[in-house]
């Protein structure tokens, strides 16, 4: 019996592998909660609440929809979770609000104020591009 | 409900007590918004929806909604609505909806109130012409002379939502309810055209509808944006009576002068939709296809003397197609109408069928201001009315229809 001797893995290889995680982490896309909301969302459950399928959380607050607008990425990333694109989105949830159905997503062009409404409501939920510097909101990434 | 239904202003002020006493509870319950539309009609021939033929502005709708969250998966929403379309709606303002919807889960929701009907793509939101690319609907089946009785039910429905296996989904929306006629709407319209080519002094005798009921479910299959539907609707108890009088210099001596009365009574209207919805990137894909007959009869009754309707109940059929397209800001939509057959259809000629290829044009201005455009040409005069004599004579099989709207929502 011989002993096969043990190839070390490339320092190269390692390096790779760590950038490729590390890129697939920062690729991941934030969603924002209320401090409050605890509920694991996964991305079933984040399209229902995007198509306006789920309207209230497990605690029974409403859901309230907040979205970054001038956002490319977080605009892709509605995209993704949603099914739809930035107008199908718009044109699907005027369907609902104007009757009765739902509340329209809220649009903000500026994440300090969505950041602001997120906190203020129990059941707000918003998709950000970058959540490094937020604070005071629960992060989740899908 | 019907003194409700009698006073929309008593309905909105409630709703505006609702809003207020919201406002004071808790602000971030709240949401509201709105849309003002104008538009523009203007036909080569015939006048469709308002005097089109001369061009015209009547062609408004505003809409101003709320909704409350007063307590955990409860929400009040209404809408108070005022529109003008020719010699429809008059800037009347009427509670478009106000109901408490209550979600115990996703799988089950109730609501009571007045409810909006739905049936298909569109009755529901019919009104909303932000929410498609083309400014009128596909005539025959979503007729805006209609929404008196199309739009909105007085009273309950169940509704939700069940996934399949295979990330496949099942929706479902059950109503109930009071139907409303409006003896200055576009049923009554329908009614008197009936009759208005032949006699004069024409007049809605009765008009009431008792209840309605209908069922709409719409299948998610696990292609991504792809939805098949089914839709049905019943109307019954339905009461409708038209009364005027042949021309004295009728030449026929039988009538000459005579009174007439056609007599509509406990009427059933009954309607099926079958309906497709596919999203693929910036296009749009959708075709329905409803059919519907109004039972068992209309009797007459002329100088006094009965004489019993022996045909068989009126069948309809229409169905449309259409594609649409966005580039940015822009959008393009094609439509093909047709309403081909009615089985025992009284008319004649060219007023038992119509045709329309439609192509619209949308723009997106900016987040809450809409600009469109469109052209129809149309074959056939079925969808024509003629209650206060707009369309006397039905001399032209072809012609074209164009239209023009802003939107401004908030």
């Amino acid at each position: 019996m011989t002993n096969t001797p043990h190839r070390p893995i490339p320092r190269f290889a390692l390096a790779l592998a760590f950038l490729l995680v590390a890129s697939l982490r920062l690729s991941a896309d934030p969603i924002l909660l209320n401090p409050e909301n605890n509920t694991p969302v996964n991305e079933e459950y984040l399209r229902s609440i995007l198509t306006g399928t789920e309207r209230f959380w497990e605690n029974g607050h409403e859901v309230l929809i907040a979205v970054l607008k001038n956002d490319p990425k977080a605009e892709q990333a509605l995209n993704r979770f949603s099914g739809m694109t930035a107008s199908k989105f718009k044109n699907h949830w005027q369907r609902i609000a104007f009757s009765g159905r739902g509340k329209m997503p809220k649009q903000f062009s500026d994440i300090e104020d969505l950041v602001e409404f997120v906190k203020r409501n129990p059941g707000a939920i918003a998709i950000v591009s970058d959540a490094k510097e937020l604070r005071g909101v629960n992060v989740a990434d899908l | 409900m019907t003194e409700l239904r009698q006073h929309p202003l008593a309905f909105l002020l409630s709703a505006l007590a609702l809003i207020g006493s919201a406002l004071e509870t808790n602000a971030q319950s709240l949401s509201t918004g709105g849309f003002v539309s104008v538009g523009y009609l203007e036909s080569s021939h015939y006048n469709y929806l308002a005097d089109s033929e001369k061009g015209t502005l009547d062609f408004v709708e505003i809409g101003l909604n709320a909704s409350w969250t007063p307590a955990n998966r409860t929400t009040i929403n209404g809408q108070a609505f005022l529109f003008e379309l020719g010699p429809y709606g008059n800037y009347t303002p009427l509670v478009d909806y106000l109901f408490v919807d209550y979600a115990k889960s996703k799988e089950l929701g109730f609501r009571a109130g007045r409810i909006k009907r739905e049936l298909g793509l569109y009755t529901h939101i019919q009104d909303i012409d932000i929410a498609r690319t083309s400014i009128l609907l596909p005539h025959g089946m979503y007729d805006p002379r209609y929404r008196d009785f199309s739009a909105s039910v007085d009273g309950a429905s169940m509704y939700g939502s069940f996934n399949l296996p295979g990330d496949q989904r099942i929706t479902y929306n059950l109503y109930g309810g009071f139907a409303q006629a409006d003896p200055e709407g576009g049923l009554a319209g329908f009614s008197l055209t009936a009759i208005s080519r032949t006699t004069i002094d024409n007049r809605i005798k009765t008009l009431e509808a008792d209840g309605t009921y209908g069922a709409q479910f719409w299948y998610n299959p696990n292609i991504e944006g792809l939805r098949v539907g089914y839709g049905l609707s019943r109307y019954f108890g339905i009461d409708i009576s038209t009364q005027g009088k042949f021309p004295d210099a009728l030449p026929d001596p039988l009538l000459a002068g005579k009174e007439l009365i056609n007599l509509g009574q406990d009427l059933t209207y009954e309607i099926d939709q079958l309906s497709i919805e596919y999203f693929l990137g910036n296009w749009n894909f959708t075709a329905e296809y409803q059919w519907s007959h109004v039972g068992p009869t209309i009797d007459r009754i002329i100088g006094g003397v009965f004489f019993p309707d022996t045909t068989p109940p009126t069948e309809f059929e229409v169905w449309y197609a259409n594609a649409s397209r966005r580039f940015g800001k822009l959008e393009f939509g094609l439509t093909y109408t047709s309403s081909p057959f009615s089985k025992n259809d009284t008319n004649v000629g060219n007023a038992t069928y119509q045709k329309d290829t439609q192509l619209s044009v949308r723009y997106d201005v900016n987040d809450h201001w809409t600009l469109k455009a469109e052209v129809h040409s149309i074959e056939g005069t079925k969808r024509l009315f003629n209650q206060h004599g707009q369309n006397p004579v039905l001399d032209q099989d072809d012609w074209t229809l164009w239209a023009a709207k802003s939107t401004f929502t908030f």
